[in-house]
């Protein structure tokens, strides 16, 4: 179809011919190609569509006849969409063709230029010289090649963005990927804004505390932070929040979201987009260098790290409160990497309030650590003037010498002396406010630096722990003093000696004395130390292994369950069973449900014993407690044609835990159903007001709940309600009942065995009602049966 | 209904399938934390029931409600915790108050396992 025109000079372009018949032609000559051009324009019916190079914007604008022929068009209502590559020459022409056109795009590295309208395709082609005019153009009018190239447009169109977003970029200098060093405040302050406004759905920030502040020194962050939400930008901080910082965390708390993670270190801010680290703020610089990146593969990295460490983290709202209200989550840590140990160590030398005891394992440590600067905080830091410290340091008569000439002008700092064999402690021990403990084992004295010398560390702000460090600091604090008596009486007897020469027994006699007690306290004080260490560590064991045994055991225990339960269904999808068959496997479920009884016993016992029973407890109706505790038993009481009742005599409320205090009605009733015989079998659920206080003293004389099972809380004052639970079995009598309420107790009789039970569920009862400030006992004075009583308090009295 | 149990305890997994599908109830199993919380994400709202244990090695069922939680699909789906519970069960009652539907605790009986499954039934 193409054919070419060799003519010249150049024929002028047959536009009729075009008009009427379909063809392909290329014609030459400056002057052709912009006639051919405007007619193009201004025949066209509905669209223009052109693709044109950096150059063409230039001579799209320049060219009057173009410019005018393409305004013609536009004004004629023909719709005008250019593509065009926008570069930093070119800006100026492609703001002038956005005016003329209705829609301009950009696109990366266009060659060549195509103009598509209803009908028509024209291809102007630049042989030579770039920014000029074309000299020759290829015009066809063939359906097939117009509606070719319009698709070739399309395509090109849906990949080019809007001119407007890559004026933008080109004119603010945003570059494709980099990463830079800032140096200077300012322009880090301008990257955190542009970030920030750019950012779309994160911003995220994390920071220690010296650099915490330094987005947020901007106000016009902060106003955008304030907006953040409104346009679903979600704005997050992570840092570490403390005593210092608090009053800026919660003012930042206002406008994004803080969470709080122990020893942050270092900085680094991410958002959709950009990543900005900065070093760590120095005295001449308050915001120093930082690292810029819009690298995609950076962002991710530090957009994930983000996640992690956001994730360990808890809220800051509840730091703060646990800050506020002085609340630290009690931990025991040990830590095993001595450098951290040593930045821990002075750590909390610096932010010691008020008290600090320090006692050293040996002179040498004392001087190593002196000599590796590890106390200078304590030496030389000014704040220290209102925290008492006190030091006890392992040495002798000689020592003691070298010591006092370099000692310490500070009044607040208090040394004594242990004589080295006062104290066999291998570690050196910190207690800062009474609050929290440091204590650093000691393995090889020799070594030169701090570092070298310690092995693990174990950090508590546990009360009991740092209390008990307390204890054995202020033992041997007070052995000194009683060595200095001892030493002082030496002297006043060594002179008394020269007098009296014959009174030297009794010297001895005192010296000995006190030398005996002084092996004593430091006898008890190792012993302290020593069962503390070892009661933390045998019951966090123990809790893990209960935890373990149990679920271990209820684990196989599920599945069979289900498919006894499924074989014993009459319309099961195994089949019918034999009789025989069937009464085997009732066996064997009903001895899972005793097993499964026995774990969840046991597990119950070990909660009371530790003091880990937690009660949900709320105001429930007593009447329906007691009704929702036996309804269970109603079918069995059925069954067996016992009479199952109850006896509200009170009215009302009463705040506990439903669930517990309902699994000790149970328990009892369940005992009383097993022993009651058959048929004439009855059992009561009583629920009356405590009687008077004298009456409730006769009660007690026969009370077999044992000496540590009497009651909490005083009754003086408030009311309780008595439950009993009363059958007409055949009781329980003789000494065995005075154990009735300890673990794994079982009175023997032959109906016990028959029963099975695990010989725990009084003992939980009883743990049960105590742990609501009750008391449980076995009503002695009632004979024709048995009858356990226990009362609850009317009003809560444990809190 | 269509039912999914995440369990890592093949033995019981089997004996819940074998009741379910006894009673002609669809029924999916996967003995993987990971796997559980895929087939959630991926099916999200198809499932009228979906049973989940906590005590899996790897990825336990902490993990996948926390993903759930944040995925923002916890609420949605009826997520019944499958646990034979033991002393730490704190983490239990956050997740509770943050969507998952209630606690059923091993070992489980048939009747128990019925009335949940008559509970959610679509």
């Amino acid at each position: 179809m193409l054919t070419t025109c060799p003519s010249s000079p150049p024929r002028p372009p047959s536009l009729s011919n075009a008009n009427t018949a379909e063809g392909t032609e290329v014609f030459y000559g400056e002057e052709n190609v912009v006639n051919l051009v405007v007619q193009f324009a201004s025949k066209s019916g509905s669209k223009i569509d052109a693709c044109i190079d950096r150059t063409r914007p230039l001579l799209a604008t320049e060219i009057k006849p173009l410019k005018e022929a393409f305004l013609a068009a536009k004004s004629r209502g023909v719709k005008l969409r250019y593509i065009t590559e926008i570069t930093t020459e070119n800006i100026p022409y492609c703001k002038e063709l956005m005016r003329i056109v209705d829609e301009l795009r950009h696109l990366d590295g266009i060659k060549g230029n195509f103009y598509i309208s209803d009908i028509e395709y024209l291809a102007p082609a630049t042989m030579h010289a770039e920014w000029k005019p074309a000299s020759q153009i290829i015009y066809s009018n063939v359906k097939e090649i117009v509606e070719h190239e319009q698709y070739i447009f399309d395509t090109l169109w849906n990949r080019a963005i809007a001119a407007e977003e890559k004026l933008k970029e080109v004119e603010e200098g945003r570059v494709p990927e980099k990463i830079e060093v800032l140096h200077d405040t300012a322009t880090t302050l301008n990257r955190y804004l542009h970030g920030l406004c750019n950012a779309k759905s994160r911003w995220d920030y994390y920071a220690d505390q010296e650099s915490l502040f330094v987005p947020f020194s901007d106000p016009s962050i902060r106003t955008e932070l304030q907006n953040a939400k409104t346009r679903g930008l979600r704005a997050r901080v992570l840092t570490a929040i403390t005593r210092e910082n608090i009053s800026f965390c919660k003012e930042i708390l206002e406008i994004v979201e803080v969470r709080h993670l122990d020893g942050i270190k270092g900085n680094f801010g991410v958002t959709d987009t950009d990543y900005i680290a900065i070093s760590a703020p120095t005295e001449e610089q308050s915001i120093p260098n930082a690292v810029y990146s819009n690298v995609k593969e950076d962002i991710k990295q530090q957009q994930y790290v983000f996640e992690i460490l956001w994730n360990k983290a808890i809220s800051g709202e509840q730091k703060i409160t646990e800050l506020e209200e002085g609340i630290m989550p009690q931990v025991i840590e040990v830590i095993n990497d001595p450098a951290e140990s040593s930045i821990l160590y002075q750590d909390i030398l610096r932010s010691s309030k008020k008290e600090i005891m320090l006692l050293f394992p040996s002179f040498r440590a004392f001087n190593r650590q002196k000599k590796d600067g590890v106390l200078d905080l304590l030496i030389k830091a000014p704040y220290h003037s209102n925290v008492k410290v006190r030091l006890l340091v392992p040495s002798d008569e000689n020592t003691i010498k070298q010591v006092e000439n370099s000692l310490y002008s500070n009044p607040n700092i208090d040394i004594r002396y242990l004589e080295s064999n006062a104290s066999t402690t291998k570690s050196t021990i910190l207690v800062s406010d009474r609050e929290v403990s440091l204590v650093i084992e000691l393995i090889d004295d020799t070594k030169e630096h701090f570092i070298e010398a310690i092995g693990l560390s174990t950090y508590s702000n546990s009360k009991s722990s740092v209390l008990s460090y307390v204890s054995i600091f202020e033992n041997l604090w007070a052995l000194t003093e009683l060595y200095q008596e001892v030493k002082e009486a030496n002297e006043k007897l060594e002179i008394a000696n020269k007098q009296l020469i014959g009174k030297e027994e009794k010297q001895q006699a005192l010296t000995s004395s006190l030398e005996k007690t002084n092996e004593e306290l430091v006898g008890l004080s190792r012993l302290l130390s020593k069962s503390y260490a070892e009661l933390s560590a045998a019951n966090k064991a123990k809790e893990e292994f209960m935890s373990m045994v149990s679920h271990e055991l209820k684990t196989p225990l599920a599945p069979m369950k289900l498919y006894t339960e499924m074989l014993l269904k009459s319309k099961s999808s195994f089949g019918n069973i034999t009789e025989k068959q069937k009464k085997a496997i009732q066996i064997i479920h009903n001895d899972i449900l005793r097993l499964e009884v026995l774990v969840s016993d046991l597990l119950d016992v070990y909660k009371l014993d530790i003091g880990r029973l937690k009660l949900k407890k709320t105001e429930v109706d007593i009447e329906q407690l007691v009704n929702e505790s036996i309804a269970e038993f109603m079918p069995l009481a059925k069954d067996k044609r016992i009479k199952l009742g109850t006896d509200v005599r009170t009215s009302g409320t009463i705040k506990c835990d439903p669930g517990r205090i309902s699994q000790v009605i149970s328990n009892l009733v369940k005992n009383s159903i097993d022993f009651v015989a058959q048929d004439k079998g009855r059992v009561i659920i009583r629920v009356e007001e405590e009687r008077s206080e004298k009456e409730e003293k006769q009660e007690k004389d026969v009370s077999i709940s044992d000496s540590t099972a009497a009651p909490k809380a005083s009754s003086g004052g408030n009311h309780k309600v008595v439950f009993t639970i009363e059958d007409n079995g055949p009781g329980m009598h003789g000494s065995d009942t005075d154990h009735l309420f300890k673990k794994f107790y079982q009175i023997d009789t032959t109906a016990t065995r028959k029963h099975g039970g695990t010989g725990l569920g009084l003992a939980i009862c009883r743990g049960i009602v105590e742990a609501h400030g009750g008391r449980i006992w076995l009503d002695k004075t009632y004979t024709t049966g048995a009858s356990i009583k226990f009362t609850l308090p009317r009003n809560d009295v444990t809190q | 209904m269509k039912v999914l149990i995440v369990d890592d305890n093949e033995e019981l997994t089997d004996a819940v399938k074998d009741f379910l599908d006894s009673i002609g109830i669809e029924c999916k199993v996967t003995n993987e934390g990971k796997e559980g919380l895929n087939e959630i994400l991926t099916e999200r709202g198809r499932y009228d029931l979906i049973l989940l244990d906590m005590a899996m090695p790897q990825f336990s069922g902490y993990d996948v409600l926390d993903t759930l939680k944040k995925e923002g699909v916890l609420k949605s789906e009826n997520i019944v915790i499958f646990t034979a519970s033991s002393i730490t069960d704190n983490n239990i009652d956050d997740f509770l108050a943050a969507g998952a539907k209630e606690v059923l605790k091993k070992p489980v009986s048939l009747d128990e396992l019925s009335q949940v499954i008559e509970k959610y039934r679509s």
